[in-house]
């Protein structure tokens, strides 16, 4: 069985009418693997990390569906229950360390509080503990005594890594933990969460919009949009011939430093806002290969190759959907660039 | 790229920073020591249609010469020189008239953007600002910076507030703002770092068609290497304050000839293939 299993997972924001951010998503997690959840600003990518992590905001429910983590069902799990398995089995990286650490305690304080949140009572080894931790991210010890401000972003960043670390969970959530850093910075990143995955221990969800990113660093990828899943399978083999027209199109608009002459290509429109997602597929209203059936019916995941899923009733034709985008004629034909 | 009369040229510029209080400084005998040197004797130009890329890490200066190009800072040492006037000797009305001809795009349309002002009034506020045309004049440039936006029509978004639109549509928005006054140079702080993947392509195409079209100049400031040959003719690296190359954009990224630029593209996240 997956370490993580989400199957059928709804999440819905309170409104009139509500907004549901997140539909219908299953997947699963091995063990020490790593899934990367890509997707533009509001495709609910960060709403459904939250909902692994027992962490949605009031007015935000789980309408349906499941999450197992290692065996244990999550949803509807009481609040005591989760706070005591938070951070110890699911732990978090946030996307900005700078607001996630406390400014007027130091850095080994804030493990103590962790450390004192789940085990009751304070233990002489955490030191050597939080040593060992902030050396795996290639901090140097003495950065304990130091304040937040004393370290420069990508510090502090992995200072973060370290305490979320730090009950050695089993499934670590990083939502953009390198966005906003210069590249350099990043580097340094991804390289401590590339170590880290390599022991094989810890299986890792990593959010990003960058799939350079995510490239680097997961096995396995799922494109969302408009809060479902509209791709998923094996990182390099998405990224390699992709067959969903959203993924083709968000290639093409990605610059690659490996070709500094390609031309990219925007996506015209915008993503439906939760609440005002259409009837049929998500994606149609920007699709140049729509026809009336991608309007009238929704497309469902479905396998389409070895271990490929797709939500798009053509993905079949996808070899000359590429063709098309790549050409960058794809929408002029459609009247939708000029 | 043939460049032509350059628009902008840099002469040996360089900011410093005094760090911590002056005061104690000079009393400690400390002055002169706890200086920050920002910018570090640099100097290029840029021509007319030209778009230069300026790269570095955080903290290599490129945001500190950008606010010394636009008039927001000084320069310690050095001197700016636009259209061939050198800027340091300008006087107060000079200066202002100078500002008009050099505009700025921000990172995040979201900061830059008033939430309380209609596109109208944000459009409009840099051309009461030096006075430019009778009401109706301005509203019907107002329109066409708009269009040129690429905000089409431009009747369709006039009215709005910025919250009413996407993140690609503000800062179109912000860019119809900074040539509503029809400038000779821009200066763009990574324009679409806040922005999706999927409509960057199209606010970086239309930086450039601008640039080209209306024979301005850009200088385009980025940490993300990989755009560097979409938008720019050549592009400038900055390194602790220095500027350690400069050449073609095709060639830095292709053929980098200084260490750093080697270890900023090495760092680069690159989509893996089969």
């Amino acid at each position: 069985m997956a370490f993580l299993e989400v199957a059928d997972l709804s999440v819905e924001y309170a409104g009139r009418p509500p907004a549901v951010a997140v539909q219908n998503v299953s997947f699963e997690l091995e063990k020490g693997q790593s899934l990367g959840l890509v997707g533009e600003s509001g495709c609910g990518k960060s709403t459904l990390s939250m909902a692994l992590l027992g962490l949605l905001p009031n007015q935000a429910r789980v309408i349906a569906g499941s999450i197992e983590i290692n065996g244990e069902q999550h949803v509807g799990m009481g609040a005591e229950r989760a706070r005591r398995k938070r951070w110890v089995e699911v732990a978090y990286v946030p996307q900005n360390a700078s607001t996630s650490l406390s400014p007027v305690n130091t850095l080994f304080e804030q493990f103590r509080h962790t450390w004192l949140a789940h085990r009751g009572k304070s233990d002489r080894q955490l030191r050597e503990i939080a040593g060992q931790l902030f050396r795996a991210v290639e901090l140097d010890e003495e950065w304990l005594d130091a304040y937040p401000h004393q370290l420069s972003g990508g510090m502090r960043q992995r200072a973060i890594i370290a305490l979320s670390l730090l009950f050695n969970p089993g499934l670590l959530i990083a939502d953009e933990p390198t966005t906003g850093l210069d590249v350099i910075v990043q580097r340094q990143v991804i390289d401590v969460l590339k170590r880290l995955q390599a022991q094989g221990e810890m299986s890792l969800v990593f959010v990003s919009h960058d799939i350079a990113v995510v490239s680097e660093l997961c096995r396995k990828l799922a494109v969302m949009y408009a809060g479902q899943i509209v791709e998923f399978g094996p990182t390099a083999d998405v990224m390699d011939d992709p067959v969903h027209p959203y993924t083709i199109s968000l290639k093409q608009a990605f610059p690659d430093i490996g070709r500094p002459d390609k031309i990219t290509v925007s996506i015209p429109g915008r993503m439906p806002l939760p609440g005002e997602v259409p009837r049929g597929c998500s994606f149609a209203p920007r699709c140049p290969f729509r026809t009336d059936r991608c309007i009238a019916e929704r497309p469902r995941l479905r396998p389409v190759k070895d271990g490929r899923l797709t939500a798009c009733h053509y993905s079949e034709e996808a070899a000359a959907m590429t063709r098309t985008i790549e050409s960058g004629k794809a929408w002029i034909a459609m009247g939708m660039l000029d | 790229m043939v460049v032509d009369r350059p628009l902008l040229e840099c002469r040996s510029l360089t900011k410093e920073f005094g760090r911590g209080g002056a005061l104690s400084a000079i009393l400690s005998g400390e002055a002169g020591r706890n200086i920050v040197r920002a910018v570090d004797d640099v100097s290029f130009a840029v021509g007319q249609g030209e778009v230069l890329g300026l790269v570095g890490g955080s903290g290599s200066g490129k945001s500190t010469l950008a606010n010394m190009i636009v008039q927001l800072e000084r320069p310690t040492k050095g001197d700016i020189v636009l259209n061939g006037r050198p800027t340091h000797s300008l006087g107060r009305s000079e200066r202002r008239k100078l500002r008009r001809d050099v505009q700025m795009v921000f990172q995040d349309p979201n900061g830059s953007l008033n939430p309380r002002y209609t596109i109208r009034s944000t459009l409009e506020e840099p051309l009461i600002i030096h006075s430019m045309g009778s009401a109706k004049q301005r509203a019907r440039r107002v329109e066409e910076a708009l269009e040129e936006a690429e905000l089409r029509p431009a009747s369709r978004y006039i009215d709005r507030y910025p919250h009413e639109l996407s993140g690609g549509q503000r800062q179109r928005v912000a860019i119809a703002r900074a040539i509503v006054l029809q400038p000779r140079l821009l200066v763009a702080d990574e324009p679409v770092s806040m922005l999706d993947v999927s409509v960057r392509a199209g606010i970086l195409e239309l930086l450039r068609k601008l640039v080209k079209n209306y024979r301005m100049a850009m200088v385009f400031i980025t940490h993300d290497l990989s755009l560097l040959g979409q938008v720019c003719d050549r592009v400038a690296v900055l390194h602790l304050g220095k500027l350690v190359e400069i050449g073609s954009a095709f060639d830095v990224v292709t053929n980098p000839q200084a260490t750093y630029t080697r270890q900023l593209l090495a760092a680069v996240p690159v989509l893996k293939r089969r």
